[in-house]
């Protein structure tokens, strides 16, 4: 027993003695408890819904008060009664602009006042499985509460509703190309973090600065063997996804792989940019961790729908490379949406991209002392 | 031939190099003395770019380097303390990985590989993984590695530092056969026996030269006397007794059983002294190195 105690004298040494693995350690958990503890929440208070009111009556008008007069549901597309075009609002459904249709029939008015049945219908993305799920229930919570305004009609109104791009709301149909976003980011950044430190740390990277090569190639000799490895861990996952899970893959794959690219060269810039702030591999690996799959899984809407997010962390969202992939490999595979559905998202990720791989050039370039 | 004028570094609170003014004769090996610490390492990063000195200048030719350190890069090899090439590459694939980041031609670099295998003794062991050689076939990895892109400028630090006393013979043996090719060579080393094999040395202690010049001519023109005793008694006892002397100018050291004694008024000190055996000696690199050190460490104390 007598040697426990200089066995943890000399643990705790290692432990304080490292600092910056010590504050990784300490900031993921303080990171989540302040994430789960106030900043996210599994209710949904911006639903976007798109309306087609054919009925126009004052009784329409009331339904459509109610879904909107409340925190959770906000109206996007043209005012009421003038786009009737169901089509229109399916491929603001596709681009994801809006979560959901609420299509009032014509003669609404009409068989309320009967007391016929009437169905009110309902058209949901179902790429989100949960928010999908959060939408249906409260879909049946306003309908009730508008039902509940007239005496002896309970049984009259029926909600008909269709689920589209993932109708059996499959919750792996929402994780696995999810799934493809976070690992895409955390192992290039990874790749590239881990290289470089690994080459400080032996003064190989010595060795490469004082030859004539230039620092662009460098970095674009190390991307390229890494953009192979991450196409290959994206297809073995999309290979899984389709043939283990059976998720059809509805989009253009060649679309796919192209912002792939993109996102890919995000990752390992981030990676190199970590790299060379961290001292050893160890760090390194830390910090990239904690860089990417935190923030990944937490604040792109992979698991909780940034809308339920608070306000700081719905603007932190925008600074995630995974916000704007997830939405356009959901896009692409459960969707099969093409680039003019998320153009804005592909845009803002190609920027993202272009910046960073400007800031790792930059960083490292100041890494090597001599001029390149 | 690169001079380095006034070279001060601090490293935040260390002072790692003090006004280092030294320049590398053309086509002869300089030998960068000193204990670990000593700045060794800091002065080839500092010539290479590697880092930036605090003030002073650097100088290739006359020319002053101030930003485009490729001037020097492009004509010198640097062999870093560690093993620094990649230890998942086989012996050969690392050979070609530096030729081809240096720009050697394919075919000369072909030619001069064999060569340089054959030389260095590693032709069975191309296709070996550089993780698995030992701490000798390393070192002489390292340096083929340098020599393909055949530099003018050879830059070795601790070369031989946790290598088999055979490998540093054999290591040392190359070393001659580049001299012989007229390369310029900066070897650092910690081991003053090494040094031997240099035509210049520094000596260099926290940062600052305590000594240096032509290695024959320091010992031709040494300041002192120096006398090997093998005491009768207890070794420690000796230490004591000679201590208690605190004559100007006298120094002494251990040497395996041996008490090196070093003096600069001849052996009076050594009077009465209860020894099995004392004899004057040639003074090596090792004890010339200790007595400039010595004086080096009064002066600091104000002596």
């Amino acid at each position: 027993m007598k040697g426990i105690k200089p066995i943890t004298r000399k643990e705790l040494h290692h432990i304080l003695r490292d600092p910056k693995s010590l504050i990784i350690i300490f900031m993921m958990p303080v990171f989540m408890v302040f994430i789960y503890g106030y900043a996210i929440s599994f209710d949904l208070n911006n639903i976007n819904i798109g309306i087609v009111d054919n009925s126009g009556s004052d009784l329409s008008a009331k339904l459509v008060g109610k879904f909107l007069n409340n925190k959770y549901f906000t109206l996007v597309g043209p005012q009421i009664n003038e786009d009737r075009s169901i089509e229109a609002y399916e491929r603001r459904l596709k681009s994801g602009e809006i979560d959901e249709i609420m299509i009032i029939p014509h003669d609404f008015s009409k068989k309320i006042k009967n007391r016929i049945p009437v169905d009110i219908g309902f058209v949901i993305d179902g790429s989100d499985s949960n928010t999908a799920n959060i939408i249906y229930q409260y879909n049946e919570m306003i309908l009730f509460s508008f039902i509940g305004e007239f005496q002896n009609i309970e049984d009259i109104l029926q909600i008909k509703t269709k689920i589209y791009f993932n109708p059996e709301l499959k919750s792996t149909y929402f994780f696995i190309p999810g799934i493809i976003a976070v690992l895409l980011l955390m192992v290039s950044a990874l790749l590239t973090s881990l290289s470089i430190s690994r080459e400080k740390e032996t003064g190989s990277i010595d060795l490469i600065f004082i030859s004539p090569i230039k620092s662009y190639e460098i970095i674009i000799g190390k991307t390229i063997a890494y953009i192979f490895v991450a196409f290959a861990v994206e297809s073995i996952i999309l290979l899984l996804a389709r043939f283990w899970f059976g998720i059809p893959i509805e989009g253009n794959l060649i679309v796919l792989f192209a912002f792939s690219l993109i996102y890919i060269f995000t990752g390992l810039s981030l990676g190199i940019v970590i790299s060379i702030a961290a001292p050893d591999q160890k760090t390194s690996m830390l910090g990239t961790l904690l860089i990417t799959i935190l923030p990944s899984i937490m604040l792109s809407g992979f698991i909780f729908p940034i809308t339920s997010l608070g306000e700081v962390l719905r603007w932190t969202s925008n600074i995630i490379p995974a916000t704007y992939f997830l939405k356009i490999i959901r896009s692409v595979v459960l969707k099969g949406a093409s680039i003019s559905d998320f153009l804005v998202d592909g845009l803002i990720l190609t920027l993202m991209s272009i910046v960073l791989i400007f800031i790792a050039v930059k960083k490292f370039s100041k890494l090597r002392k001599i001029a390149g | 031939m690169i001079r380095l004028d006034n070279i001060s570094k601090a490293y935040e609170a260390v002072q790692a190099l003090s006004d280092i003014s030294i320049s590398f004769p053309r086509s002869k090996t300089t030998i960068i003395a000193g204990a670990d610490g000593a700045g060794k390492s800091t002065i080839f990063r500092i010539i290479l770019g590697l880092e930036k000195a605090d003030s002073g200048k650097i100088y290739i030719n006359e020319d002053e380097v101030r930003k485009d350190f490729s001037k020097i890069t492009r004509i010198s090899g640097f062999m870093p303390e560690r093993f620094s090439l990649y230890t998942d590459l086989t012996v050969e694939e690392n050979l070609d990985f530096f030729a081809d980041i240096n720009n050697v031609p394919f075919k000369r670099r072909e030619s001069l590989k064999i060569r340089l295998l054959e030389n260095t003794g590693m032709i069975n062991f191309r296709n070996r993984r550089a993780g698995a050689l030992s701490g000798g076939m390393k070192q002489k990895l390292s340096l083929s590695s340098i020599l393909l892109s055949s530099p003018e400028l050879i830059f070795l630090d601790e070369p031989t530092t946790g290598v088999d006393p055979l490998s540093r013979i054999e290591f040392f043996r190359i070393i001659d056969m580049l001299k012989e090719e007229g390369k310029t060579i900066v070897i650092s080393t910690p081991y003053l026996d090494e040094a031997e094999n240099g035509d210049h040395i520094i000596f260099l202690k926290n940062g600052r030269i305590i000594k240096k010049g032509d290695i024959a001519e320091l010992k031709r023109n040494v300041p002192f006397r120096l006398w090997r005793i093998l005491p009768k008694g207890n070794i420690f006892e000796l230490i004591k007794k000679l201590k208690g002397k605190n004559s100007e100018g006298e120094n002494f050291f251990i040497k395996g059983k041996y008490l090196n004694f070093i003096g600069k008024h001849g052996d009076g000190a050594l009077d009465h002294i209860d020894a099995i055996e004392i004899s004057e000696q040639k003074p090596a690199l090792e004890d010339i190195y200790m007595y400039y050190e010595s004086e080096e460490v009064k002066g600091d104390a104000g002596l």
